[in-house]
């Protein structure tokens, strides 16, 4: 049985970015415990530290107007006001917004670089197609290949808004395991 | 809370993080109309009827403050008085130029019976320029009245700040 925290998964059906939010978390756990990879922070770091770094500037472009009133500080204020959108457009370069999973795996006879899975998924505002994106690079030849399913979220969940896994964790699975098998078979 | 307890020491700090960002952008957007305007306060809420029926109480008005902008007689200036830290919106009715660009007036509001030498200093007659905050360049009726009234009870700034504060912390981001 997969479960988060050994506790089913129950959320308020109609809020969207919880279905979205609960989906990516079980998405994870299959990744993660069933096939045992090892997840890899450091884009989650990354993006972390920019955001924390853009919010030192706002609190330094505060603290200076406020020790040397404007228009003495318009210098200051201005470079910091300019480079923050610039940080957050860092963060988000349009490809890497939506992955929300990066793990290893490490090979087993550890010789090779690991392979690297990427998860990365969407589901519109009101809408109930969710799509998930299983992304496989490898260690070797530094290929990298895609699958992804569209499906209604209507089918993963039942009426009182529970995750059913056993609906979902065979689909994660499917997409994992469409992947590895070309590998195999190269 | 269910949200929150499956949350692990990322996912926490990123709802902090998150609430910091939106903080961190309201003032970088305030301090950018700063920096653009050349005001220390670029919107402004008319707190009195004293320039009625060109303002009412409660418009909001957006000021620039341009260093070479001329002042003229007629003109609508937002100034503050030494000392004080409310913004004053009246008509500048009187000029006194010098060659070199140094300029002393008087202000009135259009509603009032008499100019405003009894709102300035102490032995105060005239305003300079850098009693300026700004001039008004355009305005939005009524909106302003919710920052009168919640200066007027101060409770429910406080109340509306801490439930918008919350949202934003417990409510899980992706």
């Amino acid at each position: 049985q997969w479960k988060i925290d050994d506790k089913p998964v129950k959320i308020d059906k109609w809020d969207g970015s919880a279905v979205k939010n609960s989906l990516d978390d079980s998405a994870k756990k299959v990744l993660l415990e069933k096939y045992k990879y090892v997840e890899n922070f450091r884009l989650i770091d990354g993006r972390l530290i920019i955001c924390t770094i853009s919010c030192l500037f706002a609190i330094v472009a505060l603290i200076w107007d406020y020790l040397h009133p404007f228009p003495e500080s318009k210098p200051v204020l201005a470079f910091c006001v300019v480079s923050y959108p610039l940080q957050m457009g860092l963060i988000y370069p349009k490809r890497e917004k939506s992955i929300f999973l990066v793990a290893h795996r490490k090979d087993p006879a550890g010789m090779d670089p690991d392979d690297i899975w990427q998860l990365s998924s969407s589901l519109k505002r009101f809408d109930d197609m969710y799509t998930l994106k299983l992304t496989f690079i490898s260690g070797k030849t530094k290929q990298q290949r895609e699958a992804e399913f569209t499906v209604s979220i209507a089918k993963f969940f039942d009426n009182n808004g529970t995750l059913v896994m056993e609906a979902y964790e065979p689909e994660v699975s499917k997409l994992h395991d469409s992947l590895a098998q070309e590998r195999k078979t190269k | 809370f269910g949200d929150l307890r499956r949350m692990n020491k990322r996912q926490l700090y990123y709802q902090v993080l998150n609430f910091a960002m939106i903080v961190s952008s309201a003032l970088m957007i305030w301090k950018g109309l700063i920096v653009i305007t050349g005001s220390e306060s670029p919107i402004v809420v008319v707190l009195s009827g004293s320039m009625e029926p060109a303002f009412h109480r409660g418009d909001l008005l957006f000021l620039t403050n341009f260093h070479d902008d001329p002042i003229r007689a007629g003109e609508i200036v937002v100034f503050k008085v030494e000392g004080r830290d409310i913004p004053i919106v009246h008509r500048v009715i009187k000029i006194h130029e010098k060659e070199n660009g140094n300029i002393k007036f008087l202000t009135k509001g259009d509603n009032n019976e008499v100019d405003d030498r009894g709102l300035y200093k102490e032995g105060q007659n005239w305003l300079e320029k850098k009693d300026v905050v700004g001039r008004a360049r355009g305005f939005l009726p009524y909106v302003g009245m919710v920052t009168i009234i919640m200066n007027d009870y101060p409770k429910f700034k406080y109340a509306l700040l801490a439930v918008m504060g919350a949202y934003v912390l417990l409510k899980r981001e992706s």
